[in-house]
């Protein structure tokens, strides 16, 4: 049964959602795209009635929000349904063991939270759980993969506990974005969870995500459910919003149309060589591959060369960019670049002054946090060192590459905290892209990005290989790139 | 939350100042109240006394202002050094530096101002500083010895704060120099709110502490650290005798009703100094927080 | 986290190299206790008793004279007439040379005379910590609940009432108006500096005494609402932090109405621990505890400035600051280095204490490796 409801949330004077007819259907199981910063976020938590931000005022199907509430049913959604959000880490009382938060409130209830919870890990992942219980949660310990699969845990606990009193149906559950920080064997893990649970005792679900390839693994291990789940895609119509149906059919063409592409690479020593046998935060890691190969290697990159580099979460790929583009010491490394052996013993100095911005830069995760939220978009090239930057022409240049030509003008004096969150990770790499460094780092490119945006990035960084430059990629979005990066450019990181 | 508000002008009035521009609003308060009390002395008080208070306040306003000048440099002199210091191979020297701070930080700021303006009069007396200019600027650079940490305090922790995040690894690996992120990225573009906050809070500490330092003086040091050359601020005029003597008849009106009609028209001179120190300082500290709650500080 | 004997040794080896700083200073004064040349040169001016320096013909008489005896400029006469002067003003205002007097210097007796006064102020210090302290917390906690459950400040309900009733609910809602005003004369004397309050207290109430001084301590200088404020803002900033959401969506209970069964009770605003269990508060007051105690160690050099302040402008005899007025005007530089590094000693202690508690706080939620 579809419900519909108009929705309008605003902070004072600023609009910052207005959806009309977003439509859910009760008892099923709704995944929603759409691009980051569009409003997703703020519609899960209206709909539910957990709002973060009293300044903030909310209006659903023209009601008040707080009368909305008061109806019996929305406040029986609310107290039998759960609600994740999106940054882990800052969900986690740090003062209580992670045993103690499992069960809290009406999560008490529960008598085995430990096996609700942990049929998010592993079997042979068992002890990690055991080991993290007692555990108060710090900014590293437990990884934000772990914290995550906590919070997931605790929604699947309040599902069992609506599913046994006969409540859940009445319950909303809302998931917003909570396979970000997770791997692919523990995202299918908890699909597997999440059918599980809405087997049992049904409830209305919302998943909000980026993660399209959800759509295959659905197809292809719960085709049963498939009648059960709705895709929808949240886009902007205007000044406002609009809800439409998203054809899961459209992303699996499309992936299978991916062909990898391979160029002809320049012979001669890799730009870039990192031996296996780091050693930092006392884990000694190494590189397997190319391709499937369980054989120790270096990691080599040649110019015009794509590198995959994956690995389970948390095991340290971001760490490992970081030692190789200089910002993080290492007990101990080594590495050749143009020509230059580099090591943990070697002067920070030499990446400040010879390689950054000129032969090799990163781009990072979030947009939000490497941009200038309060510059413009035209600021936030004009401070690169390069010529290309410093004309107003070459800056429409470089924008014209990932944004439309008509909207150039309006949008380069915009500032990057009123672009949306696709528009700023487009803004973020095509800073990267700017400096025309020979080697390049991207980490979790895609993050963030709509399907659309998505072809077009994809695009861009083929464009720079063809130009010669050598990446290295990490991305949990294993299907796409696994789809386009061939298995000889494709290395493992694994702890030795 | 907000209703629609009608085109009715105090309703637009209450909905602009409240709930969130609550600075703006204890500004125009201040301001306001000062020009009304100046206007109730122009009527009730003697000439003298009132243009007294005139130079005492803005004696007091431009030590507080030549206060916050110094503060703000040595607080970014002392966040670059330390910043600068703080490498693998000059841990020694950051330690030193950090510890130096720490003991500074531990001065209370009385004493360390009385040891200050001893030496200070000491330079006077001993006519090495003779304008009276530099004494001001003297007395000022000695206040703010005890205040500035609270500015490196703040630069810092945002310093800190966008260190935590990619924010200033993203724009090093891109070839941008660490002092203009430093400098340009994370202090003129996204701390200016935070910083004018730390100006007005030590604003009114630094009047606090230069009325209070000006009042200790008068009353218990007569002429040996005497800051007769020195321009008299509402510390010193709260210290003479008359002010005193007004002051001691809001006890007596506590207890006494007839009294009070008298504190508004007859005592003004203590009343006034003191009303004004006190409002000065109650306003700027309303100001402070409301700069607090609008940026989310 | 630090360990407890860094944090321990750090503080103390602060406390010894000023107590080193202060020795060497001392062990200078004492060497230099006679006048400068040029004040001893003016001395022995003003003891020709021909001269009457306050006659204008007899000033410039001593100015020719000096010019041509001494073979000096004008200027320089002149400059030698302002040492005069100021000598002259000294010796009628200045207690110690008037008196021929015995200055005070460091010795046994005379600190074992600062060493009573000297207890006495940490006692007052100590008393009047502790209870800013709980004063504080319990207010920021009052009005953070009070916040949290949309009430507004009496003048914002008196405006709106007015908005909406006209002249009518003006008159029938002065009490509001008279809340409003009560609160900011509370505010003005919170405010206000020490001296303004025990002045105009002063005919009322004997002043010279502990009780009073805590008082005044407490409840003048601003550092009550000061260190309430910033509990105050802690508590805004973790409410606002994610686990509050999360834990909201577990079904904590969060009504902030006080006095009731389902909200906050009275007795736990003044003991949050136990008494808020099962309550989002608990979370946000835990967690903002933490981050207050490095704040104490800011306001405890102000605090100590707000006490030195209270003695001194109170002119009490027999108490420490006092005293140091005293050695001040009578130039026993020792004396006055001797009281100051004993108040600096007070505030590192204090420092030492708070990170002691936080290092004790820290430690119940650190994972053992």
């Amino acid at each position: 049964m579809d419900e519909r409801f108009d929705i309008r949330v605003s902070s004072g004077s600023r609009l910052l959602v207005d959806v009309r007819g977003f439509s859910l259907r009760r008892g099923e199981i709704t995944l929603l795209f759409g691009e980051s910063g569009i409003g997703k976020s703020l519609i899960g938590k209206a709909l539910f009635g957990i709002m973060d931000d009293p300044l903030l005022h909310v209006e659903i199907n023209g009601i008040d929000a707080d009368r909305y509430y008061a109806a019996p049913e929305v406040a029986a959604s609310k107290r039998d349904g759960f609600f994740v959000f999106q940054e882990p880490s800052s969900h986690l009382n740090p003062l209580e063991t992670l045993d103690a938060q499992m069960r809290e409130g009406d999560l008490a209830a529960c008598d085995d939270p430990v096996r609700v919870v942990g049929t998010l890990w592993g079997e042979d992942e068992q002890r990690d759980l055991a080991r993290i219980l007692p555990v108060f949660p710090t900014a590293y310990r437990p990884s934000g993969g772990e914290k995550q699969r906590i919070l997931i845990g605790m929604a699947f606990e309040k599902m069992e506990l609506a599913a046994s009193s006969g409540e859940q149906r009445r319950g909303l559950f809302v998931f917003d974005e909570p396979t970000g920080s997770l791997d692919r064997e523990a995202r299918d893990r908890f699909l597997d969870g999440l059918f599980g649970h809405y087997r049992h005792g049904k409830g209305t679900i919302l998943l909000i995500t980026h993660d399209y390839s959800m759509i295959g693994y659905v197809r292809k291990r719960h085709p049963a459910m498939e009648q059960h789940v709705s895709y929808r895609e949240l886009r902007r119509d205007g000044a406002g919003l609009s809800l439409a149906d998203f054809r899961p059919a459209d992303y699996l063409q499309w992936l299978e149309g991916i062909r990898p592409k391979v160029t002809k690479h320049v012979s001669g020593p890799p730009l870039l060589s990192v031996e296996s046998g780091l050693r930092i935060f006392g884990k000694k890691l190494g590189f397997h591959g190319p391709g499937d190969s369980r054989e120790r290697s270096h990691l080599e990159i040649r110019s015009g060369d794509l590198v995959y580099l994956k690995a389970r979460s948390g095991a340290g790929k971001t760490t490992v960019a970081k030692i190789i583009i200089g910002l993080q010491r290492a007990d101990y490394f080594r590495m050749n670049f143009d020509g230059i052996r580099l090591g943990e013993v070697s002067p920070p100095r030499y990446w400040e002054k010879k390689l950054w911005g000129k032969k090799m830069t990163m781009v990072f995760q979030h947009a939000d946090e490497a941009l200038n939220l309060k510059s413009t978009v035209e600021q936030s090239l004009a401070i690169l060192p390069v010529e290309s930057t410093q004309t107003e022409e070459g800056r429409r240049g470089i924008l014209a590459s990932l944004f439309d030509d008509g909207s150039l003008p309006a949008l380069a004096r915009k500032r990057v905290s009123y672009l949306s969150g696709g528009q700023k990770q487009r803004l973020n790499l095509l800073r990267a892209f700017a400096l025309s460094t020979s080697f390049l780092i991207l980490d979790e490119p895609l993050n963030a990005l709509d399907f659309r945006s998505i072809t077009r990035v994809l695009q861009a960084i083929e464009r720079r290989r063809e130009l010669g430059q050598g990446i290295l990629l990490i991305s949990h979005n294993e299907d796409i790139f696994q789809a386009l990066i061939p298995p000889e450019s494709t290395y493992t990181l694994v702890e030795e | 939350m907000m209703s629609d508000t009608r085109r009715h002008p105090r309703r637009q009035f209450a909905s602009f100042f409240l709930p969130d521009r609550k600075d703006l609003l204890w500004t125009v308060i201040w301001i306001g109240g000062l020009v009304i009390v100046w206007v109730w002395f122009l009527l009730f008080l003697n000439e003298p006394a009132r243009l007294r208070m005139q130079t005492a306040m803005a004696d007091t306003l431009l030590s507080a202002g030549t206060v916050v000048v110094s503060a703000f440099l040595m607080g970014w002199g002392s966040a670059m050094l330390l910043h600068l210091l703080d490498r693998p191979k000059r841990k020694r020297l950051y330690l030193a530096a950090t510890f130096l701070l720490n003991l500074l930080r531990s001065v209370p700021q009385i004493i360390g101002m009385l040891l200050g303006y001893t030496l200070l009069a000491a330079l006077v007396r001993g006519e090495t500083m003779r304008s009276e200019f530099l004494q001001v600027l003297a007395a000022g650079f000695l206040t703010s010895l005890v205040v500035f940490q609270e500015v490196t305090d703040v630069i810092q922790e945002r310093i800190r704060h966008y260190r935590e995040m990619d924010f200033v690894s993203a724009l090093l690996v891109c070839g941008v120099p660490e002092f203009t992120i430093i400098n340009r990225e994370i202090l003129w573009k996204n701390s200016v709110a935070h910083l004018v906050q730390k100006a007005v809070s030590v604003f009114g500490r630094a009047i606090f502490l230069v009325c209070s330092i000006d009042f200790i003086i008068s009353v218990g040091l007569s002429t040996e650290v005497s800051l007769t050359n020195f321009p008299p601020t509402l510390g010193s005029m709260l210290a003479s005798l008359d002010s005193k003597q007004d002051i001691l008849v809001i006890g007596s009106a506590l207890t006494e009703p007839g009294l009070l009609p008298s504190l508004f028209f007859e005592h003004l001179q203590g009343i006034g100094v003191a009303f004004v120190t006190v409002f000065t300082l109650v306003c700027l500290y309303r100001i402070s927080n409301g700069l607090v709650e609008r940026h989310r500080l | 986290m630090q360990s407890l004997r860094h944090i321990v040794i750090e503080h103390l080896f602060s406390i010894g190299i000023v107590a080193l700083v202060v020795a060497g200073i001392l062990l200078l004064l004492r060497d230099s206790h006679g006048l400068p040349p040029e004040e001893e040169r003016a001395h022995r001016f003003l003891q020709i008793d021909s001269v009457d320096y306050t006659s204008q013909l007899d000033r410039a008489l001593f100015r020719d004279a000096y010019c041509d005896i001494a073979g000096a400029s004008l200027a320089k006469a002149d400059s030698v007439l302002g040492a005069i002067d100021r000598r002259r003003i000294e010796e009628f205002t200045n207690p110690e040379l008037k008196q021929g007097g015995e200055r005070k210097t460091l010795t046994w007796e005379t600190a074992a005379e600062i060493l009573p006064m000297f207890a006495a102020f940490a006692a007052v210090y100590v008393i009047v910590l502790l209870v800013t302290v709980t004063a504080a917390r319990t207010l920021a906690l009052y009005r953070f609940v009070r916040r949290q459950s949309g009430r507004w400040s009496a003048l914002r309900r008196y405006l709106a009432s007015v908005e909406r009733g006209g002249m009518a609910a003006a008159i029938s809602h002065a009490g509001l108006l008279v809340n409003a005003f009560l609160r900011g004369v509370a505010v003005m004397i919170l405010f206000s500096p020490s001296y303004v309050v025990a002045y105009a207290l002063r005919t009322r109430f004997d002043t010279d005494n502990a009780l009073f001084m805590i008082v005044l301590g407490v409840f003048t200088n601003g550092v009550l609402i000061t260190l309430s404020n910033k509990f105050s803002t802690l508590l805004d900033a973790e409410s606002r932090k994610g686990y509050v959401q999360t834990g909201l969506v577990k079904g904590l209970r969060s009504s902030y109405e006080l006095g009731r069964s389902r909200g906050i009770s009275w007795m736990s605003l003044l003991r949050p621990g136990r008494r808020l269990q099962g309550h989002v508060l608990r979370d946000i007051y835990c967690n903002a505890e933490i981050q207050l105690i490095p704040a104490l160690k800011e306001h405890a050099a102000f605090m100590v400035t707000g006490l030195v302040i209270i003695e001194m402008a109170l002119n009490i005899k027999g108490h420490l600051c006092y005293a140091m007025l005293q050695h001040i005007l009578y130039r026993e530089y020792d004396l006055v280095l001797l009281i100051a590094f004993g108040i600096f000693g007070v505030v590192k202690l204090t420092e030492l204490g708070a990170d002691v508690w936080h290092w004790l706080l820290d430690r119940r939620y650190t994972n053992d490796v």
